[in-house]
């Protein structure tokens, strides 16, 4: 072949890699919405997702579910949270989760065909499980701020049929301090008080919460559930469970008169965007997880691959502040998602680019196989031969798109407060701060004697 | 576009608009005495459906009615007053409307039995706010229960829960439904009767 015809077969095989690189990934179709909530214009998120989505308004339900669609309605469920539609948001959360247990259920044989030819997103979507104990968490959340009780132990029960998979079938992701603590809450509040210790047991796994010591001591002295967490907290003693900063008590205090129990959810999860390293160093990392004889390579007209890695969210808050009345009050992490979505990215990773090296050898193989029928041709060949292999391979990669597929609108950080308070009308403010500065919410509540509200600040950014 | 081809162009864009209009979702109605009897005999989830809580009322009601305190109602001297509480939801599911709809069921039974006299759930719930009644939870509570429940006269009142073992697997999800339906005597808080039904559902390949 010259020269000549060769630059523009490379060319139009530029072309065609240029052409998959800048065709639509999930997260380059849902990032108006991110665009829109890290300016705090959660409306936009709303109506940008809703575009995604194809629907007009948050009222609608899709009527046809793709592959996207769970997906797309847990992220507004996440926007409609931060916007306090809690009804509505719980109302995707339980759409999405039913569709996503069909997608986790269902067998995906042309998925799984298509996702060693062309791309994993291909396949169905299956929920990781973080997002899969999120789900749940955010929906008791929903109901608890609706002052729900039966439905967020609904969802509590459903919170806990996921984690006990987990814990039997993969107790190194069996997570959730924050669906634990919630559950907990849920249960103590129903007078369930052995349900609720075993909960706490399970979110005191994760981390010490300073501010269960009282409950719990409380709830111990009556239930006498007790595990191995509860006996290391109780045996550390009450310490100054609830109270204002500085305060201490000496022994469990009393049942409060009424309760606020503050959540504020800052940032967002990491997501996965496309990204482009060249096969040496490709190899080098998925070598364990390739299909196939990676030297039919180095006839490949493409010499990168392609897969999704994961991006920070650029959050503006990574934390807190909170005052009820004047007075400050400590906020507790419960569980940093940001942390455990990469935890779990970065055990799958060898695997995604093993997978997407073995499809690069699987289009390097159907292009030699053009290659070699071109060369039969009686006129240049050589030239249709190459021409052949650019055509099938290039056709091949632009059909490749990196699966991007993520719950992208999952805070990061999620903190807890229990403020016991004497019943009646409170000022509560709450600042979610970090590098991006600060974001001030002010809320008003009446507690009745004996009961509770709860207060939840969303920032998503 | 010259005008004679203009009709056989509108009637092809027409002939291939047809079938793509016929292609798109459209509302069906179903059930007995309609033109898709079985809509209902398919599962569509694992949650509890109208199919699923008649056919465990059905077991229920007929296990009440066959009962020995059934037949002591029928052979009292006076119709006996019963009212009827909520079914408690213990399932991994969102069902209260349904169980609300199940107890409506109910009280249509023992109602049109002729055998007991019913009194309106309305004027129950009258009555649960009169005593203060305010959270959820407390309107399952047996105290609470018994204490409206002899206010409106009552001798019974009819309650119960629906509980569940839910199991999950990375390809089968199945839920284990049981249903229990109760009778207690409000003077004693004792147990008259109790019956129970089963139902599994499960999502498999």
């Amino acid at each position: 072949m010259t020269s000549a015809p060769r630059r523009r077969a490379a060319a139009a095989a530029t072309l065609l890699l240029a052409g998959a690189l800048a065709c639509a990934t999930y997260s380059d179709r849902t990032q108006a919405a991110r665009d829109a909530a890290q300016a705090g214009n959660l409306e936009g998120g709303e109506r940008a997702i809703n575009k995604a989505l194809g629907l007009h308004k948050s009222e609608e339900l899709p009527t046809k579910w793709k592959s996207e669609t769970g997906l797309g309605l847990l992220e507004r469920a996440m926007i409609l949270h931060a916007l306090g539609h809690y009804k509505l948001s719980s109302r995707d959360l339980t759409a999405a989760e039913k569709q996503l247990e069909l997608l986790d259920i269902a067998r995906d044989g042309a998925g799984t065909l298509g996702k060693y030819v062309f791309s994993d997103a291909s396949t169905k979507y299956k929920t990781p499980p973080t997002e899969k104990l999120a789900l749940n968490a955010y929906n008791m959340l929903n109901y608890l701020a609706l002052g729900d009780l039966d439905g967020a132990k609904v969802e509590a029960r459903r919170f806990t049929v996921i984690r006990r998979y987990y814990a039997d079938h993969d107790p190194e992701n069996a997570h959730g301090a924050f669906g634990s603590y919630l559950a907990g809450y849920v249960f103590e509040r129903l007078g369930d008080e052995g349900e609720a210790l075993r909960y706490y047991e399970e979110a005191l796994q994760e981390r010490t919460f300073d501010q269960l010591r009282a409950p719990i001591a409380r709830m111990h002295a009556r239930a006498g559930v007790e595990g191995p967490r509860i006996r290391a907290l109780l045996a550390e003693g009450t310490g100054s469970a609830g109270g204002p900063e500085g305060g201490s008590a000496a022994a469990p205090a009393p049942a409060p008169e009424a309760e606020l129990l503050v959540v504020l959810n800052v940032g967002r999860v990491p997501y996965k965007v496309p990204k482009r390293i060249p096969i040496g160093a490709a190899v080098g990392l998925g070598a364990a997880y390739i299909t196939g004889d990676t030297t039919v390579l180095e006839h490949s007209l493409f010499k990168v691959v392609v897969y999704p890695d994961l991006a920070e969210s650029g959050d503006l808050f990574d934390h807190g502040r909170l005052a009820v009345d004047g007075q400050s009050y400590p906020l507790e992490l419960v569980t940093d998602m940001g942390v455990e979505i990469a935890r779990e990215y970065d055990e799958l990773r060898p695997k995604i680019i093993g997978a997407a090296i073995s499809r690069l050898i699987v289009r390097a193989v159907a292009a030699e196989g053009a290659r070699a029928a071109g060369k039969q041709s009686k006129n240049n060949s050589g030239l249709v031969g190459f021409l052949a292999a650019a055509a099938v391979e290039g056709a091949m990669v632009a059909a490749d798109k990196p699966d991007t597929r993520s719950w992208t609108m999952l805070p990061a950080r999620v903190y807890v407060a229990r403020i016991p308070l004497a019943p009646g009308h409170h000022v509560v403010t709450l600042d979610a701060a970090g590098p991006g500065g600060r974001e001030g919410r002010k809320a008003e509540v009446d507690i009745p004697a004996g009961g509770f509200a709860v207060l939840d600040v969303t920032t998503l950014r | 576009m010259p005008t004679r081809l203009r009709a056989p162009a509108l009637l092809t864009a027409l002939a291939l608009t047809i079938p793509a209009a016929a292609c798109g979702p459209k509302a069906v109605r179903g059930g007995p005495g309609t033109e898709n009897p079985n809509l209902d005999q398919g599962a569509m989830s694992t949650t509890l459906d109208r199919k699923d809580l008649q056919d465990l009322m059905k077991v229920n009601m007929d296990q009440l009615f066959a009962s020995n305190w059934w037949a002591t109602m029928r052979s009292a001297p006076a119709r006996p007053v019963v009212a009827i509480w909520p079914i408690k939801n213990e399932t991994t599911e969102h069902i209260d409307g349904q169980l609300d709809t199940l107890l409506g069921d109910i009280e249509t039974q023992l109602v049109n039995s002729g055998v007991v006299a019913v009194v309106s759930r309305e004027r129950q719930a009258e009555m649960a706010r009169e005593v203060g009644v305010q959270q959820n939870q407390q309107i399952y509570d047996g105290a609470y229960a018994a204490q409206i429940s002899k206010q409106i006269g009552a001798q019974y009142y009819v309650t119960g829960k629906v509980g569940v073992v839910d199991e999950y697997m990375g390809d089968e999800r199945r839920v284990q439904y049981t249903l229990y339906m109760q009778v207690l005597e409000v003077e004693t808080s004792l147990l008259a009767y109790q019956t129970k039904s089963e139902r599994s559902k499960a999502i498999v390949r």
